[in-house]
């Protein structure tokens, strides 16, 4: 635990400290505002976020995996991974701690969309029922960004890579849910294999959270989903320590 | 085993492990669901469940909706997929809630076929 506590509260704080936060927080809030605004927020004329949250997957495609790509690239790259894991820490620590600094930063990041409730709320009379299923799906999603971006971040020692590679497989996880995807795939694959592939997909998970129900189906479905990737983070570095 | 095989093998274990355990809880967790909208939109009231309740003959309702077209649709025909989840799921809500007394069809029309 308090080797969690170290590598979490070390890397929290190193996103401050560049200025990797700063650029990352004022592209995400202008485009977060702008695509809202663009797409129709008051030509919907209804006191809701789903304008907002709309954009978020795609928004987060290109953001999550550069604020993951340096988790692990960078302590490659310069050698103090080795440094790292002679500390009496374990692998499963230095992990996690990794993860979950980068989760509480994008959790700051979607804290500070703070105006657009209140916009919302001082313009009418929204469902803060609604709002909150959104923020939890939007926080879901980053989360599996996030966990993706690291296994590739872990995979490899340069960080454009690791960025190019979790950008195209945070793009096929979104995008295979989309409905004109769904229809190219749908003219040569049987209809059984195209609805498990919208099963793994994230947009539909998303959508359905949105609704402002909250499904055992999706939420477990997001929690898998990371575990799964953050373990296989853990098991390729477990391997380049190993002997 | 060389290192990289072995982390190969690791990999594609763990996603192998993920995708079967995302299928078994889309499977499992059907019924389990909590409605956080303020209004409940998604949960009968008394009146609803005491009609129901009181169905005496089974009662077969038909949802009309054409998904594989709307598939072939551009992306902004989502708000009609929206609102065709939206009452599946209303609907689904009775079937679950009438003991199979009313019973749910989902029709999706296609050019040249029975439906």
């Amino acid at each position: 635990m308090t080797g969690f506590k170290a590598v979490f509260k070390r890397e929290f704080k190193s996103y401050f400290t560049t200025p990797l936060a700063y650029v990352f927080l004022v592209v995400f809030l202008f485009f977060s505002g702008y695509l809202t605004f663009k797409q129709g927020f008051f030509e919907a004329r209804q006191a809701d976020m789903s304008a907002f949250f709309m954009n978020m997957p795609l928004l987060f495609v290109f953001l999550v995996p550069a604020a993951a790509m340096r988790l692990w690239a960078e302590e490659r790259k310069t050698g103090s991974i080795e440094l790292l894991f002679t500390l009496p820490i374990t692998v499963k620590q230095a992990v996690l701690g990794k993860f979950f600094a980068a989760w509480v930063f994008m959790l700051v990041a979607m804290a500070m969309t703070f105006p657009m409730v209140i916009t919302v709320c001082y313009l009418g009379n929204p469902d803060i029922g609604l709002i909150i299923a959104g923020y939890a799906a939007t926080i879901l999603i980053a989360g599996g960004f996030l966990a993706v971006g690291c296994f590739f971040s872990a995979l490899s020692n340069n960080q454009v890579i690791s960025f190019v590679l979790s950008v195209v497989a945070c793009a096929v996880l979104v995008f295979a849910g989309m409905p004109t995807t769904m229809n190219y795939f749908s003219t040569f694959l049987p209809a059984g294999l195209v609805q498990a592939i919208s099963t793994m997909s994230f947009q539909g998970h998303f959508e359905s959270m949105q609704r402002g129900v909250l499904e055992f189906k999706d939420i477990s479905y997001f929690i898998i989903l990371i575990a799964g990737w953050v373990a296989a983070t853990g098991v390729i570095l477990d391997e380049r320590k190993a002997n | 085993m060389s290192r990289t095989l072995r982390q190969i093998a690791g990999v594609v274990f763990v996603l192998v492990i993920m995708f079967s355990l995302i299928s078994i809880c889309q499977k499992i967790g059907k019924g389990i669901k909590a409605d956080i909208t303020q209004q409940k939109i998604y949960t009968l009231s008394s009146g609803t469940k005491a009609i129901i309740g009181k169905l005496n003959q089974p009662i077969k309702m038909k949802l009309y909706y054409a998904k594989t077209a709307a598939m072939q649709a551009p992306d902004n025909i989502k708000y009609f997929d929206n609102y065709y989840e939206f009452v599946k799921s209303l609907l689904e809500e009775y079937v679950a809630q009438s003991k199979g007394k009313v019973q749910l069809e989902v029709i999706d029309p296609r050019p040249y076929s029975d439906d």
